[in-house]
């Protein structure tokens, strides 16, 4: 009575060994890097540093008008990485007992892999949707109900802190992945570089600042050989860029580079353009913060972070860092290789510690002001003037916000900066926040954003409607509840 | 057929014989049969003479000569023996042969004429019940009365309205597919088609494996059933699950039993049938001729000028730089575009049909065979269809000995159809504009010439767009396309069954067969550059496709049964079945573009491969049925059933799915009270209760397998991801009937009436395709077992004999069928919000939505209520529920808006439902549904002597159409040709009429509201048919046995309000929705029916 098909491979015969797990576990990175566009509109949107110049939905999500109908908060793609990543923690100790050159130790190293995808998927969707149903187990057919409730954040997030403990608790997360035909290898796959950055973002967002201080050190601090490190000479910067894979670089998405530019699906070069009408631009405020990095000799603003390719004097700046190819030759076009999406990179981290340190008080001002200066000097700037004695907290962290922005513009991180400036320490700095995101914004009305960034929840997005009517146990997220229209 | 009941009397007198004493020796016996024609004698030739013992061998047989003399010869050996003399037309006669050498015998007319519809006969069937014990509802057609003298192509349009609780909308184009549904639609996304049982044996009609009927055009499937409708004897409907148990879950939609024509002992016998169709189209819609069309677009272009302010360059640009519809005699198309071409009239034709079929049988003592060929030639009455059909069939039975016998059955059939190569033709020539003409215009003569005018104007009629299957093709020249573009396909499909029956002993008969069906389909379409005016480099340039499919499928039946009766006070049928079925199915299409010439249509020739695909699958199925008949007094019955069928279809779980059945019949008019009505005037009078159940399976293979497939790199990793959930709990899709029933019969059964009540529930339904959360990493699931529906109806059928002498015969039948359609249970992934979202989405011009909502049928749909069109500027003003004019907080009254758009003279008006200024869509209304309420017909049939007449009515009741070709050709919103009624449109301020203003691109006057929607209930006089069978005089002496010659008609006379074109509109996608397909066409016939 069972008939196979020819066309595909079944479930029931997969499973069989170790190129099983290998391949399910790339499929799991894959969709990742499919979900490269959603995270750059659910990244930097909102906080309009970069903004939509056209499409509706975007500009709807950066009006904060997005609704339960709009499928710009489909999440689909992520829960397909938690799916595979589920899939590669539950059957690849079957396929240890049936494929015999399948090493245990090979075993326990692609589950650290999983266990970052895992982990990595539910932090975007904690960050963007608060309470998130959390999904463990793979589905593979109809026996398990399908319809799942949320958790709440602080569930969400301990489980995230679960997976990366249970991953970075096995010892098999590796240093660096030794494979000759791709020289980024240990970027574009989890190590336990990846794992320690993962661990920072998420202690930093949890408020859990000696962790995030710890789990930072364990990168800015290590001796390995093979380790990330943060790149010192200013003419490096670009290299981050082009070719990719640098030294600083900790665990960034890898396009194929092959074929022209933009030529393979979803990367950010083919994202991003210098046209006139480009989807993606940098707001007239941004644009003005980096031109006066320029002004200031940095290397991280004209033919780094932007260009100004149109010169219609107005400050109308594209994103540059996925499209030139660097220092020596600032304003040409790279011909080829795609450019990756760095997920993490050592300044990040440098500066997510500096970030950590002044929340915990002036007493750590002077060694986050350290950190930050590193990142500029890097740059070609000068020092900050800021004296950690007598520097209130605000002003530390509008420096420190600040730089985020430059150094990481346009690399999806801003809105999760603005979000975590906003609500940490009990909305402390909500509405100096407010008042940022309603400066940067260049397509909303101004009453309208104040009005709706009141409401707590609207800084998160709708669950889509289609989803609710497939899972009875899913609430729409409270400020979008009812207004399906 | 009157062989058929020939041979049961035979059986039957036989079988009560009384044994008689015999000679030893051979002798002859010599005699002449005639038969007395107002008092003279008449000889009679071709008479069947057959000497027969008493298991009703034949041991010898001759037949009458020309003078009606016979000599036969009496084997020897044998006792108990009986001569047999039978003819058609004729009761047969038997003479107990005890030693006579001379028999004279004058036969007799055969009084008791026979219905084309009846109560399934007497003599027991394959399980061994006989009528009397059958608990269910059962309707048996002969076919002959049908198929002979009628013009019919097909068995669906021989059968429409003929049968109660089966509606079948045929379609007009030659060899497309009907649809069949019997009592209601039970199903969303199972299959829904009826069990095709031939000869015993289920017909696979299935094309390909995972083929989607929802979304294919009827165009795009081959016919139900591949065979010569002549070649049929009779088709039986099983309606009821009780009925259909047997058949399995195949059966679920009911099953239509045809047995075919079979050899018979005797002498060889040939039969004759010729018929020669003209079939003409039915009248057309009148449409605007070049002027008036020309100045239509004019009139709205310039009304969406207004509309958007005269500031809008766009349409004032459009209106005068568009030298198509403005007069511009320096234009170098100015000929070409001043014509009146009546575009429809260029694609259809009047079309003739021939069909010519040759049978030849007979058998010996041994074995009997018929042999038979036919050849249809169907042309559409649109431009380039037609169908071609070969069919030929052998069957041979052989008989071993008393307790086996064998037999094979052989038959080929090979259709070549031509179709459009886009169903769009008839739609894109209505529309056409019509001072375009054709063919290029000669400058010097004014005429057209031979060469197709391709020139397509981007800005105005836009360039040549189609998807792959053609389906949605739109501006190309029409004429062009029906004449120059093809699309054949060529159907050959070869049928092998070999039987074999045992009866070790008494009561118990094994039977078993072996059937192999193959059948491939090739397709070739190829799209030349004339018809469509593309570029050499656009993908559709000269456009070739080939598509080959092939599908082999194996299936076997073993049968016990046994009979054994005690006392005449108990019967019992006992019957095991064990059925296996095996399919395979393989296709391959490519698809090319770019052909260097419209002479060159292979593939192969290409240089631009658009795209190459194939597949296989293949299916399996085993089921085992058990069935028990008892009968009591011959009186009661009681039988229970039960089958268990296993699917390679279904979840590995649930495989196996058990459906029983029982049911309880009465025969009431044997009741010993009633002895004396019976004597008298009773002669029937039965009751019938049954229940039942069976289930369905999704269609095509391990469909419930989950499945990996790989995708894209990353890196250096190759990729697999999972792409199905394995559905291991996919159930069996399930449905619960009742039935209950009535056979009454009097006086001989000169009135009969049956009648039936039903009520089918199914649960467990399989929703399709059905959206998970997102949050299991897939997006839906292939099946999942959810809803509820419900089907309830009733069926009655009255035959009556009005008079009847020897001369004169009048009879009449009346058949009706009501079914009602509800759904009980929303399936989970539909919810009603989901309708209203999906709703709002559709607030366009044209289109309605269909939603699934409890308590009402499936294909509901629903839309706004148009109220007609907008007079005066004072009309517009919106208004509260007591009819006041809204405010704004101004004080200025608010003008109406149609969504967005506010509204202004001579726009629709549409019922603000919920009085607040704006037509959205919260003002939508039920509009109505796709399901009849009352399906039937009425047949009549007057005879006088040698001559017939007989009328066929055929009705469908109470369908609620949406006419969508009405509204393409009322809607004026776009360059499309309209209908002659939009010249009664609103044009100036004050106006009152029904049809608004022409808008160009603008407003939404055609929203999906009730203004389309028609009661497209009609009653048709099907078939009129004047037969006349020559005089046994005349057939004797041109030495033949039997001529008939017949003129009829078909679609004569339409009574119905509906506007189309034809009211006949089949569902699509859960809408009757009438987009100007091929009507079915008016039809006359004449021919003749011979049998020498």
């Amino acid at each position: 009575m069972e008939v196979l098909p020819k066309q595909e491979q079944v479930t029931p015969n997969f499973w069989k060994s170790k190129e099983d797990v290998e391949a399910v576990l790339g499929a799991s990175y894959l969709r990742l890097r499919n979900s490269v566009s959603t995270l750059i509109n659910w990244g930097e949107l909102r906080a309009g540093s970069v903004y939509a110049f056209s499409g509706l939905n975007l500009r709807k999500l950066q009006n904060f008008q997005t609704t339960p109908l709009d499928d710009i908060s489909d999440w689909a793609t992520l829960y397909e990485v938690i799916g595979m990543a589920n899939s590669v923690i539950k059957y690849a100790p079957d396929v240890l007992q049936k494929d015999e050159t399948y090493l245990d130790i090979v075993m326990e190293s692609h589950l650290t892999e999983a266990y970052f995808l895992r982990a990595l998927a539910h932090f975007y969707l904690v960050r963007n949707f608060k309470d998130v149903p959390i999904v463990t187990e793979p589905y593979v057919d109809d026996s398990a109900p399908f319809d799942i409730g949320k958790s709440m954040e602080t569930e969400v997030i301990e489980q995230i802190k679960g997976d990366i403990r249970t991953a970075l608790g096995s010892g098999a997360a590796k240093g660096f992945f030794d494979i000759p035909d791709w020289p980024g290898a240990s970027k574009g796959r989890a190590t336990k570089w990846a794992l320690y950055a993962l661990m920072v973002d998420v202690c930093l967002w949890s408020e859990d600042y000696l962790t995030c201080t710890a789990y930072a050190d364990s990168l800015i601090h290590a001796t390995e050989a093979r380790r990330p490190a943060f790149m010192t000479v200013r003419e490096q910067w670009f290299e981050m860029f082009y070719p990719g894979n640098s030294n600083e670089s900790i665990f960034e998405i890898n396009w194929s580079g092959e074929g022209g530019l933009g030529q393979t699906d979803g990367s950010p070069s083919g994202i991003f353009s210098t046209a006139a009408d480009a989807t993606y631009q940098y707001s007239q405020s941004m644009a003005e913060r980096l031109y006066a990095e320029t002004e200031q000799g940095s290397v991280r603003a004209e033919w780094g972070a932007y260009v100004d390719l149109l010169n219609t004097g107005r400050r109308e700046f594209r994103v540059w860092k996925y499209l030139g190819m660097g220092f020596s030759d600032p304003a040409a076009i790279r011909p080829f290789m795609d450019a990756n999406w760095i997920v993490y990179r050592m300044a990040d981290i440098m500066l997510m510690k500096a970030e950590a340190l002044i929340w915990q008080g002036q007493r750590n001002y002077a060694e986050a002001l350290a950190l930050m200066n590193q990142v500029r000097v890097r740059a070609g700037l000068p020092e900050l003037a800021l004296f950690p004695e007598s520097a209130e907290e605000e002003e530390m962290l509008n420096a420190l916000f600040n730089e985020r922005d430059m150094e990481l513009a346009a690399e999806g991180k801003r809105w999760y900066d603005l979000l975590r400036f906003a609500r940490t320490a009990n909305n402390k700095y909500k509405a100096q926040v407010i008042d940022m995101i309603v400066e940067e914004n260049e397509t909303g009305n101004e009453q309208w954003i104040r009005s709706v960034l009141a409401n707590d929840y609207a800084w998160y997005l709708p669950i889509l409607e289609d989803e609710l009517i497939a899972n009875p146990l899913l609430t729409q997220n409270p400020y979008y509840g009812g207004t399906t229209n | 057929m009157k062989d058929l009941i020939n041979r049961i009397l035979i059986v039957a007198i036989l079988l009560s014989a009384v044994t008689l004493a015999m000679a030893q020796t051979p002798r002859v016996v010599s005699g002449i049969v005639s038969e007395k024609i107002n008092g003279v004698r008449t000889p009679i030739a071709g008479v069947n003479v057959s000497v027969v013992n008493a298991q009703n061998r034949t041991l010898a047989g001759t037949v009458t000569n020309v003078n009606g003399h016979y000599n036969v010869t009496i084997p020897g050996g044998e006792g108990d023996l009986e001569i047999v003399f039978s003819f058609i037309g004729m009761l047969a006669q038997r003479i107990d042969y005890s030693g006579q050498s001379t028999v004279n015998i004058d036969m007799e007319a055969d009084d008791t004429m026979l219905e084309a519809v009846e109560i399934s006969a007497t003599r027991p069937n394959e399980m061994g019940i006989t009528s009397r014990e059958l608990v269910s509802a059962v309707q048996k057609v002969e076919m002959d009365e049908l198929v002979l003298t009628r013009p019919v192509t097909s068995f669906e349009e021989a059968l429409q309205g003929q049968l109660g609780g089966v509606d079948i909308i045929t379609s007009g184009d030659p060899g497309a597919r009907s649809s069949i549904v019997i009592r209601g639609t039970a199903t969303l996304n199972a299959n829904a088609d009826p069990l095709i049982v031939i000869d015993g044996v289920p017909y696979n009609s299935s094309s390909t494996e995972n083929f989607d009927f929802s979304t294919a055009n009827e165009e795009d499937i081959g016919t139900l059933l591949n065979i010569s409708p002549v070649d049929i004897e009779s088709i039986e409907v099983l309606k009821d699950a009780s009925a259909t148990a047997i058949w399995g879950t195949q059966g679920a939609n009911g099953v239509l039993l045809i047995t075919t024509k079979r050899g018979q002992v005797g002498k060889t016998r040939f039969s004759f049938n010729s018929k020669y169709t003209r079939k003409t189209e039915p009248n057309t819609i009148p449409m605007l001729d070049g002027n008036e069309y020309t100045a239509l677009m004019q009139d709205a272009i310039w009304n969406s000028v207004n509309y958007l302010g005269v500031g809008n360059l766009n349409y004032l640009n459009l209106l005068f730089d568009t030298p198509e519809i403005g007069y511009d005699p320096e234009w170098r198309y100015f000929d070409e575009y001043n014509q009146n071409t009546d575009w429809l009239s260029y694609v259809t034709q009047n079309a003739y049909t021939v069909e010519n079929n040759l049978a030849m049988s007979g058998g010996g003592e041994k074995a009997t065979y018929r042999i038979s060929g036919g050849l249809l030639n169907d042309d559409g009455n649109t431009v380039g269809t037609k169908l071609r059909r070969i069919s030929t069939t052998a069957n041979i039975n052989y008989q071993f000995s008393n307790k086996l016998r064998f037999g094979a059955d052989f038959s080929y059939v090979q259709a070549n159809r031509n179709a459009s190569w886009t169903s769009t033709v008839r739609s894109e020539a209505f529309g056409k504009m019509p001072n375009k003409a054709p063919y290029f215009i000669d400058d010097e003569t004014g005429e057209l010439t031979d060469q197709y005018f391709m020139y397509h104007s981007p800005t105005w009629e836009g360039s040549f767009r189609t998807n792959t299957s053609g389906s949605n093709a739109a501006n190309y020249n029409p004429v062009a396309m029906a004449n120059e573009a093809t699309n054949e396909e060529i159907d050959r499909n070869r049928r092998l069954i070999i039987r074999a029956e045992y009866n070790p002993f008494s009561g118990f008969t094994y039977r078993a067969y072996a059937a192999l069906a193959m059948n491939s389909t090739n397709t070739m379409r190829f799209l030349p550059r004339e018809a469509t005016g593309v570029t050499w480099f656009n993908e559709n340039s000269n456009l070739s496709s080939d598509n080959y499919s092939e599908s082999l499928s194996i299936q076997t039946e073993n049968l016990f049964n046994y009979t054994k009766s005690w006392n005449d006070t108990h019967r019992i049928a006992a019957n095991a079945i064990f059925r296996t079925s095996q399919g395979t199915s393989s296709y391959y299409e490519s698809t090319v573009s770019g052909l260097a010439s419209s002479d060159v249509s292979d593939p192969v020739i290409s240089p631009t491969v658009r795209y190459m695909r194939s597949g296989e699958s293949e299916s399996r199925s085993i089921a085992g049925v058990a069935l028990v008949n008892y009968s009591l007094f011959d009186r009661y019955v009681l039988q229970g059933s039960i089958n268990m069928e296993s699917s390679s279809a279904m979840g590995r779980n649930r495989r196996l799915g058990y459906f029983p059945g029982v049911g309880f019949a009465w025969n009431i008019q044997d009741e010993p009270w009633l002895a004396g009505a019976r004597d008298t005037w009773l002669t029937q009078a039965k009751l019938r209760l049954s229940y039942g159940q069976s289930g369905r399976s999704p269609r095509g293979s391990s469909i419930y397998l989950g499945a990996f497939s790989g995708g894209d790199s990353y890196m250096t990793m190759p990729t697999i991801h999972p792409i199905r959930i394995q559905l291991d709990n996919l159930k069996w899709e399930n449905s619960t009937e009742y039935n209950y029933g009535f056979d009454f019969g009097i006086l001989d059964n000169w009135f009969r009436f049956t009648f039936d009540y039903y009520v089918r529930k199914g649960w467990d339904l399989l929703q399709k395709d059905v959206r998970i959360p997102s949050t299991t990493g897939f997006e839906e699931l292939a099946y999942l077992n959810s809803g509820e529906i419900t089907n309830e109806g009733f069926e009655f059928r009255t035959d009556v004999v009005v008079f009847a002498n020897r001369d004169w015969r009048i009879s009449g039948y009346l058949n009706m069928a009501r079914n009602e359609n509800t759904i009980k249970k929303m399936p989970i992934n539909q919810t009603e919000a989901a309708g209203v979202a999906e709703a709002d989405a559709n607030l366009e011009n044209g289109s309605y939505v269909v939603r699934n909502i409890i308590g009402r049928p499936t294909g509901a749909f629903y839309g706004y209520r148009y109220l007609g069109v907008y007079s005066t500027a004072d009309d517009t003003y919106a208004r509260d529920a007591e009819g006041a004019v809204m405010n704004d907080v101004d004080g200025n009254p608010i003008r109406m808006r149609n969504g967005l758009y506010p509204v202004f003279p001579g726009d629709a008006i549409y019922e603000d439902i919920n009085h607040d200024g704006v037509i959205n869509k919260y003002d939508m209304v039920y509009l109505g549904n796709s399901n009849p309420t009352l399906t039937g017909g009425v047949g009549l049939n007057i005879r006088y002597k040698q001559l017939s007449v007989s009328a066929f009515f055929h009705g469908r009741f109470g369908q609620s159409v949406v006419n969508s070709a009405r509204m393409s050709n009322e809607a004026m919103y776009s360059n499309r040709n309209q209908s002659t009624s939009v010249l009664r449109r609103w044009r100036n301020e004050g106006d009152v009429t029904d049809i608004p203003r022409a808008l160009y691109q603008e407003g939404l006057n055609y929203l999906g509201s009730d203004r389309f929607v028609e009661d497209a209930s009609f009653l048709r006089l099907k078939t009129l048919t004047l037969n006349f069978a020559f005089p046994r005089r005349v057939c004797n002496a041109l030495g033949i046995a039997s001529l008939g010659a017949f003129v009829s008609g078909y679609n004569l006379i339409t009574w119905t309000n509906y506007s189309g074109q034809d009211p006949e509109v089949s569902i699509k996608n859960g809408l009757a929705s009438d987009s100007a397909t091929t009507p079915v066409s008016r039809r006359f016939a004449c021919g003749i029916n011979m049998n020498f």
